[in-house]
């Protein structure tokens, strides 16, 4: 990939992948250095791309890779760092969300995070099961059956929260 | 499954997705490209790994900036022989302290290739092409340090695998690992080994214990990329010297992170792991107890038998994990020689709870624990804390519950007493942040 290629990529591209962080991680300062990352890595590894049309996925695939990594180190700071802030967007942003959004939000944190990219991958970025199983390296059936168990555990903690 | 739910979700995640606008992110700033490609020394590789870690600020590494070095091979050349060529006779392999990579054949053809910073031979494996692969180990690059996101205190020891494989003129070291997916390192925290000719790899987090259950993966060879397949469970006993392997059906891989520095009775640490399925066996009281946890019959739930003197409970465990729970461990009761209760650990997201069953009335029945009781693992105050239960070689519970930074921790001792959850302080303990595994007083 040329320089310019990678520009335009990160311009175009750049806020999606932010968004599409926050879905999985709900942090934007932790997004936001994932999608940095992701671009890092594209410059690095970005010659190695046979094909320039593949950048989009390659990126897509690091950010939910990175943003996977925030969440293990989330988990497993607790010696040496502090932990990240639970919602440093604060409070306003919380509180323009209607009721019902956050409800589902919460629940959808509530899940593992296989089925929390999945879910986001497939409602949010709108990717089929063959997309979503070549970003998280997975099997499309896993994909199916992973989303199809995700959906019933979200459908019975929003049912519990009525 | 349901068009509503899965209307709510799509309309919440655009919700979300649509509070982030442009003007909220941070200024554009590309990475920039790179130059011609070069080694860095690596004082360097050691910044560029701290500044990656920036964000969770792992000030450790700092402290042992100087002494990360790379161990050098000895002047002897490694040497390991085998059958690279499949013909029946043995090949050896030679790897120098340069990096050159020589194999001799048996049919006495030779062939040269190189790693770049040579740190061992590992072994031949088979990888799915055409002849074996020599896989020797390398200390890491700058690329490996960031793709690999090694565990930076472990710099001074880290590895990472260069698969060479039998090419027309040389030895090929152009196989491309999948960063994100393939363990390739050596590290307190990940591993590769070869095992009946094959490559495999495994990663965990935290510290490495003494005997300890891993989830071990293949790296078989597709396009010019390795790719990792899932081959199940191993069981590793490090203090063997021997590479995981099967685990001995009813065998306890017990994790036990070791001497605690002047602290060792009051860190216990350990965690339980049997082999043939997810079963605990324990004498309490005289009597011997079994707890067994079978797999989720339905989305989130377990279900845990205990046996003891030829009667058997039964409980179903709520939906607090996707996954369901994972290990029963038995813990007596403080109060009744011949009591106890099963704990139950359920990983979910980024909190981990424990739940707590006794028999009562002839039922086995979840035991209450307050609400406000740091107990399981988790943070709390809005991250400022951060708690996390184990249980001790004497099957007692225990809580440490520290700043986020982990420097300080109140110990909790949790108990069942007379069938109830009961906590009390066990008083403060201080980490020493350069060297975090060992534990004392704190200073006055």
């Amino acid at each position: 990939l040329a320089p310019a290629d990678v520009a335009e990529l990160y311009a175009r591209h750049r806020l999606s992948l932010v968004r599409l962080a926050v879905l999985l991680v709900d942090d934007l300062g932790v997004a936001e250095d994932a999608v940095q990352e992701a671009f890092t890595q594209l410059v690095r590894h970005g010659p190695r791309l046979r094909d320039p049309g593949a950048a989009p996925a390659y990126l897509r695939t690091a950010v939910v890779n990175g943003c996977r990594s925030a969440l293990r180190r989330r988990r497993t700071a607790r010696a040496y760092v502090a932990p990240l802030a639970v919602s440093p967007d604060g409070p306003e942003a919380t509180a323009v969300l209607a009721e019902e959004h956050r409800e589902v939000l919460a629940a959808l944190g509530a899940l593992a995070t296989r089925q929390r990219e999945v879910l986001v991958l497939r409602y949010w970025s709108g990717l089929s099961e063959a997309e979503i199983a070549a970003t998280l390296n997975i099997s499309r059936g896993a994909v199916k059956s992973t989303a199809s168990r995700a959906l019933g555990v979200l459908q019975e903690k929003l049912e519990a929260t009525r | 499954m349901t068009t509503g739910t899965e209307q709510r979700l799509t309309a919440a995640l655009t919700a979300r997705a649509d509070q982030v606008r442009a003007e909220d992110l941070r200024a554009a700033a590309l990475p920039p490209t790179r130059g011609p490609r070069r080694r860095r020394t690596w004082a360097v590789v050691t910044t560029v790994a701290v500044a990656c870690a920036a964000a969770i600020a792992v000030t450790f590494v700092v402290l042992h900036h100087d002494r990360t070095a790379a161990p050098a091979l000895p002047d002897t050349p490694h040497r390991l022989t085998g059958d690279v060529d499949g013909d029946g006779r043995a090949d050896v392999v030679t790897l120098a302290r340069t990096g050159a990579v020589t194999v001799r054949f048996g049919d006495g053809r030779v062939l040269r290739g190189t790693v770049r910073t040579p740190a061992e031979l590992v072994g031949i494996a088979d990888v799915g092409g055409p002849d074996r692969a020599i896989v020797a180990a390398e200390h890491p690059s700058d690329a490996d340090v960031d793709a690999l996101e090694l565990p930076s205190r472990a710099q001074d020891t880290a590895r990472v695998a260069a698969v060479l494989q039998v090419g027309d003129d040389g030895l090929l070291d152009d196989t491309a690992f999948d960063p994100e997916y393939a363990v390739t390192a050596r590290t307190p925290t990940s591993w590769f080994w070869v095992a009946d000719h094959a490559l495999l790899s495994t990663a965990w987090e935290g510290r490495r214990p003494a005997r300890f259950a891993v989830a071990a993966q293949r790296l078989t060879l597709r396009g010019d990329r390795l790719v990792p397949e899932d081959v199940g469970e191993l069981c590793w006993d490090t203090t063997a010297e021997a590479a995981p392997s099967s685990c001995r059906p009813g065998h306890d891989y017990r994790i036990d992170v070791g001497v605690r520095g002047p602290l060792p009775r009051l860190y216990p640490e350990q965690e339980k792991f049997v082999a043939a399925g997810h079963t605990m066996t324990g004498r309490i009281g005289g009597r011997t107890v079994e707890a067994t946890l079978s797999r989720p019959d339905r989305a989130g739930h377990s279900v845990l038998e205990v046996r003891v003197d030829g009667t058997t409970y039964r409980a179903t465990t709520p939906t607090e994990s996707p996954d369901g729970a994972l290990y029963p461990r038995l813990v007596p009761d403080r109060s009744d020689p011949a009591g106890f209760g099963v704990a139950l650990h359920f990983e979910c997201c980024d909190y981990a709870h424990v739940h707590l069953y006794a028999v009562r009335d002839g039922q086995l029945r979840l035991v209450p624990v307050p609400a406000r009781a740091t107990f399981g693992d988790g943070f709390a105050d809005h991250g400022d804390r951060y708690f996390h239960t184990w249980q001790g070689p004497t099957g007692a519970l225990f809580t440490s519950d520290g700043l986020g930074h982990g420097a300080r921790e109140h110990v909790l001792a949790d108990a069942l007493v007379g069938g109830r959850f009961e906590q009390r302080s066990l008083g403060w303990v201080c980490r020493d942040p350069v060297a975090p595994d060992r534990w004392g007083r704190c200073p006055k």
